[in-house]
């Protein structure tokens, strides 16, 4: 063999070997990124955790207020080509404290025994995979990605399938096609098909787990939700430059299997009754969101902007294969067991809109304009749409205060769980009509924002079934108070906290609310840069309840008695300072009061009136240096609630605590 | 066009998979139907669905879950099941139907006219019940069936009906012409007829007929051109022709009712005195329920493989039992599972007890593995001392998961010898472990003092040819 035969079959080998060679991810293509995160809580209480709030229902173990924990997180990127790329997060459980020594995920309920092995994993930190996905851009024709895998199914909306809140952030994986129908986006479409969470997109806050032969822990008439998918397309346009439309519809479907399949009954399994190997599915709940939205905004008339945004929603749940929590479960549940005036199941359906029309300094003097009006049906409900961390009006709403942040969702799926006591509340705006109209001022450091908003209900109503059909959420009544709320076993309100936020239906309501709100923030040209900020805050809200009472004797027609007044007032003042680049300080004082009257009781019992003052001190700091970020909040209230005899009157004096740092590299 | 071909295909591809392969599947599925045990036949034209109802073996309602009436028919359904000596009641105005349904099984129909004829079978057999005090619980379907030609109670019963002269076919007139009194729009609280006939041995004590309604509406029933004025004529009539049948069958040779029950219910006592736990084995879940499995034993002397097939040839989790008081089960919902054989004399069989669902396997569901219960098919108790012949039952109660009593391997009895059963093994003084005995209510480990002879179900019978 000469030398130049070996050079050539040396390179031919080479070259065939690098062919065959597969693709790879080298260290240049590789992403690796970790953070630290570590949460100290305290109140003068006797709870232990680094949770303020968990699951109001099935209590767990890491709801507590005095402790320390520590979460660790690593993401792994991979650019595997120029079209395919994947990722994943490796993140340690949330729920073991500092304190927690030796617990290595043994679980002896009911048992904490002197090992410290007894609390099960939630206080073991174990390493879980979170966050599963890979991209790939293949050469299909209007495709430009396909995703497979974890997403938080933020491109959606609200009234449809929202963002999924930020502890399930990467919880939902599907399959997922975005591409470009028409060039230069004057047409391009999202599909997604999404594996339905077994645990609360469904009736009961589940799609078939199944439950104890006592009734608990699941659905006692479901048990399948692997077969659980919901389904979800967009379109988008711009169809020009001054107007854009979206369109998206989305399919929910929760299938159980036809129990009376032949093949799952009891008789024999003979190809005479049909029992061919193979059961068929029936619809244990099925929910249809769509909207239609458009922003205008005239390039001739750039202080305009016009947006838009229709919502239709179907949902039906089908009463063989569902337990009615509306009467089974005192009234909590997410969805409307409807039926016609035979006693069948039919769907609930509700239609929303919204109209949003923006004047940004029109006049050139810093003076700017919102009004918006809205109109939400009384049966609208988006079983998947955003649960918190959304707001879907422009309106300050009822639940908000002065420290507390918030807003309203179009879904009686709201979560108001698993969050510490700085964290914003949502409360459903199923039913509301009205408009809100916002005056934006802004002169040099001066900032302010004044509110007037009035709100009718479609959910007025008299008698209205609420025993089988509506979920009242037990507790309709009163403002809820989100600063000294609780999350007690059972939803059980023994400390008077007010109405739950998802409460929309009430047997008997005749209600309106106004509100106004003031803002204001300055900020202060000296050293520190200090910006001193202001709220008030007033809403009127009014039920008129049994609007009146028939004797059924004379057919006399008076006042039932029954009406409700509530009225709220707050005033919150802060300030901020930072006195270097990497340290920020802050403090600020809040006092509300609202009188109630009528507030609490039932028609048969007759209602109580309360009144509430209280007084919040909050202060807190961030500090930020290199990767390394500190912030702490320390808030202690004062709450006075009297209540009219034969109730007790109530007191707090709370101090509690929150500090966070987190290091990331 | 090429690029609408991608389109298309990247759709499509987009579409397969991901829980779409079910919406495809099911879309247009219709939910099946509740399997039913269905019950048919002709109804008086104006009785509403409403006014019918169901009475089981012992008298009690049942609920349907579905019942329509019109168009001169009517149809119920009950929950798939096996059903015996129900009666369909129906009601409207002054007059009351009844008609007798011998059996009905899972997933079957059958029909029943409610009319004079199934008027008149009903009364015969209730007066014959009534007066040889018993219930229709303890009759035999096969008896009153017969083969439709020569035998069976309702064989003869249709047939006299049909024979000119005979007691049957009066009364069957009698029934027919009282029913000519009909009226829908009366508000009687109480049917005028025909209500359930009380006996005095044969002597009727409360009649068909209301008290009242033929002093009000004189009707010559007997068609001897004279109204009766009191249902005395019809009453001779009813008992007369009651005692042409033997609605409770003649007895079989060649095979003996056998009733395996199973004592489910918590903290009962073991061969040795101790607490049983139930779930030492098995796994209780929801939708769980008991099953029987059994099998002839290869010991036995009588190999039948019918008996086999019948008694669940060794698959667990096929033959159902009931604690709902139906097919032999006496209380329901008492923790005391049920079953019953109708198997040759002298058979041997091997069987144990699952707690589980249909179709699962043995794990995690039997009271206890690699072993089984005997018992040998011998009628031993109690002896009529007049006849000296059994019951014609064999009644065998156990206590699920009981491992030192009748447990042919590994059993536990004794403190220590962990010995084998064999089929004259007395490990409690009360007799072969293997064979009927009396038994203590919830004790594995006291021998019974009394015999039981079950009163939900009658004993074996086949269908007679004549009185």
């Amino acid at each position: 063999m000469t030398s130049a035969w070996r050079l050539g079959l040396l390179a031919g080998t080479t070259g065939l070997a690098l062919a065959a060679a597969p693709a790879r991810a080298d260290t240049v293509n590789f992403d690796l990124s970790g953070k630290i995160y570590t949460k100290y809580m305290y109140k003068n209480d006797n709870t232990q955790g680094c949770l303020s709030m968990s699951n109001p229902f099935w209590v767990d173990n890491i709801q507590g207020s005095n402790g320390a924990c520590t979460e660790f997180e690593l993401t792994m990127k991979a650019r595997v080509g120029p079209k395919v790329s994947a990722g994943v997060r490796l993140q340690s459980r949330w729920g073991m404290m500092w304190q927690d020594w030796w617990e290595n995920g043994d679980m002896k309920p009911g048992v904490s025994d002197t090992s410290g092995e007894s609390l099960g994993m939630n206080h073991a930190q174990y390493i879980k995979l979170r966050g599963a996905y890979a991209r790939l851009a293949p050469p299909i024709p209007t495709v430009k990605w396909i995703t497979i895998g974890s997403t938080d199914y933020s491109m959606w909306n609200e009234w449809t399938i929202g963002k999924a809140r930020y502890i399930d952030r990467d919880n939902g994986s599907g399959v997922f096609v975005e591409g470009e129908l028409l060039p230069a986006k004057r047409l391009s479409y999202t599909t997604g098909a999404m594996a339905l969470p077994k645990l609360w997109a469904g009736p009961g806050w589940q799609t078939g787990i199944p439950g104890d032969a006592s009734g608990g822990g699941g659905d006692t008439k479901a048990g399948l939700y692997g077969t659980d998918w919901a389904f979800a397309a967009k379109l988008e346009s711009q169809v020009s430059d001054d107007l854009r439309l979206k369109l998206i519809g989305s399919l929910i479907q929760d299938w159980e299997a036809d129990r009376n399949s032949p093949f799952l009954t009891t008789g024999p399994s003979s190809a005479a009754r049909g029992a061919d190997h193979s059961v068929a599915l029936a619809t244990r709940f099925r929910g249809v969101n769509a909207t239609l939205d458009g922003a205008w905004t005239p390039g001739s008339l750039e202080f305009l902007s016009i947006s838009g945004l229709a919502a239709y929603s179907s949902n039906y749940v089908n009463p063989d294969y569902a337990t009615n929590m509306v009467r089974n479960g005192q009234g909590f549940s997410p969805v409307v067991f409807k039926v016609d005036g035979r006693g069948q199941a039919v769907a609930s359906n509700g239609a929303a809109g919204k109209l949003l029309v923006e004047l940004f300094d029109p006049l050139r003097n810093g003076l700017s304009a919102k009004v918006e009006g809205f109109y939400i049906g009384s049966e609208y409900n988006a079983i998947m749409g955003a649960r918190r961390e959304a707001d879907v009006l422009l309106t300050d709403g009822i639940i908000t205060g002065g420290f507390t942040r918030g807003g309203q969702l179009p879904t009686l799926n709201v979560a108001n769980e698993f969050q510490d006591w700085d964290e914003p509340w949502y409360e459903t705006c199923i039913g509301w009509q009205g408009a809100t109209v916002l005056l934006e001022y802004v002169s040099g450091g001066l900032k302010t924002t004044l509110e007037g908003t009035a709100i009718g209900y479609n959910t007025n109503k008299q008698n209205r079934d609420v025993s089988n059909q509506y979920p009242d959420f037990l507790y309709p009544n009163g403002f809820t108070d989100t600063t000294a709320y609780t999350a007690d076993a059972d939803y059980a309100n023994k400390y008077a906290r007010g109405k739950d936020p998802r409460s929309v239906y009430a047997r008997f309501q005749d209600r309106f609310t106004s509100l106004a709100v003031l803002n204001a923030q300055y900020a202060v040209s000296a050293p520190g840069n200090p910006v001193l900020s202001g709220k008030a805050k007033y809403v009127h809200d009014s039920d008129g309840r049994n609007k009146a009472f028939v004797d059924p004797g004379t057919g006399q027609v008076t006042p039932k008695g029954d009406d409700y007044l509530g009225k709220a007032l707050m005033f919150m003042l802060a300030a901020t300072v930072q006195p270097t680049s990497e340290l920020k300080l802050s403090a600020g004082y809040e006092y509300s009061t609202w009188t109630e009257k009528n507030r609490v009781g039932s028609q048969s019992a007759g209602y109580y009136d309360d009144d509430t003052r209280r007084h919040t001190v909050h202060a807190g700091l961030n500090y930020a240096f290199g990767g390394a970020l500190l912030g702490y909040s320390l808030e202690y209230f004062h709450k006075n609630l009297l209540r009219q005899a034969p109730n007790y009157d109530m007191v707090w004096n709370v101090w509690r605590s929150k500090a966070t740092f987190e290091v990331a590299w | 066009m090429r690029t609408q071909l991608f389109v298309g295909i990247a759709a499509l591809a987009a579409l397969t998979g991901c829980g779409l392969e079910n919406i495809f599947g099911n879309a247009g599925h219709a939910p099946y139907d509740r399997p039913a045990s269905r019950i048919t036949g002709t109804l008086q034209e104006g009785v509403p669905a409403t006014r019918l109802a169901v009475l089981d073996g012992a008298g009690n309602g049942l609920e349907p879950f579905q019942v329509t009436a019109g168009g001169g028919g009517y149809e119920i359904r009950l929950p798939s099941s096996k059903y015996a000596f129900i009666r369909i009641q129906g009601r409207g105005g002054n007059a009351q139907w009844r008609a007798l349904v011998p059996f009905v099984g899972e997933e079957s129909s059958t029909v029943e006219n409610l009319d004079a004829r199934s008027l008149t079978e009903v009364l015969l057999v209730e007066a014959w019940l009534g007066a040889r005090g018993k219930k229709f619980l303890q009759l035999n379907p096969a008896a009153h069936l017969g083969d439709g030609l020569t035998s069976g109670t309702r064989t003869l019963i249709r047939r006299d009906m049909d024979t000119a002269g005979t007691p049957t076919a009066q009364l069957l007139g009698m029934v027919t012409r009282v029913l000519t009194r009909v009226n829908l729009s009366a508000g009687s609280v109480d049917p005028d007829f025909f209500g359930v006939p009380e006996m005095t041995g044969w002597t009727v004590k409360t009649s068909p007929l209301g008290a009242g309604f033929l002093t009000r509406n004189p009707l010559d029933y007997d068609s001897d051109g004279i109204a009766e004025s009191d249902s005395a004529k019809f009453d001779a009539k009813l008992a007369e022709a009651a005692q042409r049948y033997n609605p409770a069958g003649c007895a079989d040779p060649s095979r003996v009712r056998v009733l395996f029950t199973s004592d489910f219910r918590a903290n009962k006592l073991d061969g040795n005195c101790g607490v049983i736990n139930r779930f030492k084995w098995a796994v209780d879940k929801p939708g769980k329920s008991m099953f029987f499995v059994g099998w002839v034993h290869q010991d036995s002397p009588v190999q039948d493989d019918k008996a086999d097939q019948l008694l669940g040839a060794g698959t667990p989790n096929m033959v159902r039992m009931y604690d709902d008081g139906t097919n032999g089960d006496e209380v329901a919902g008492d923790g005391i599972w049920t079953v019953s054989f109708d198997l040759p004399p002298g058979l041997r069989v091997g069987y144990k007890y699952t707690w589980g669902t249909s179709g699962a396997p043995w794990t995690g569901s039997e009271e206890w593995p690699g072993n089984s219960r005997l018992l040998e098919v011998l009628d031993v108790g109690p002896i009529d001392p007049a006849t000296g012949q059994g019951d014609n039952f064999v009644y065998r109660r156990d206590v699920f998961g009981d491992e030192a009593t009748n447990k042919d391997r590994s059993n536990q009895n004794g403190s220590s010898d962990k010995g084998a059963i064999t089929w004259t093994t007395d490990m409690h003084g009360c007799g072969p472990e293997v064979r009927e005995q009396p038994f203590t209510d919830g004790n594995a480990c006291v021998c019974g003092t009394s015999w039981h002879t079950p009163e939900s179900v009658g004993p074996l019978t086949v269908a007679c040819t004549g009185p």
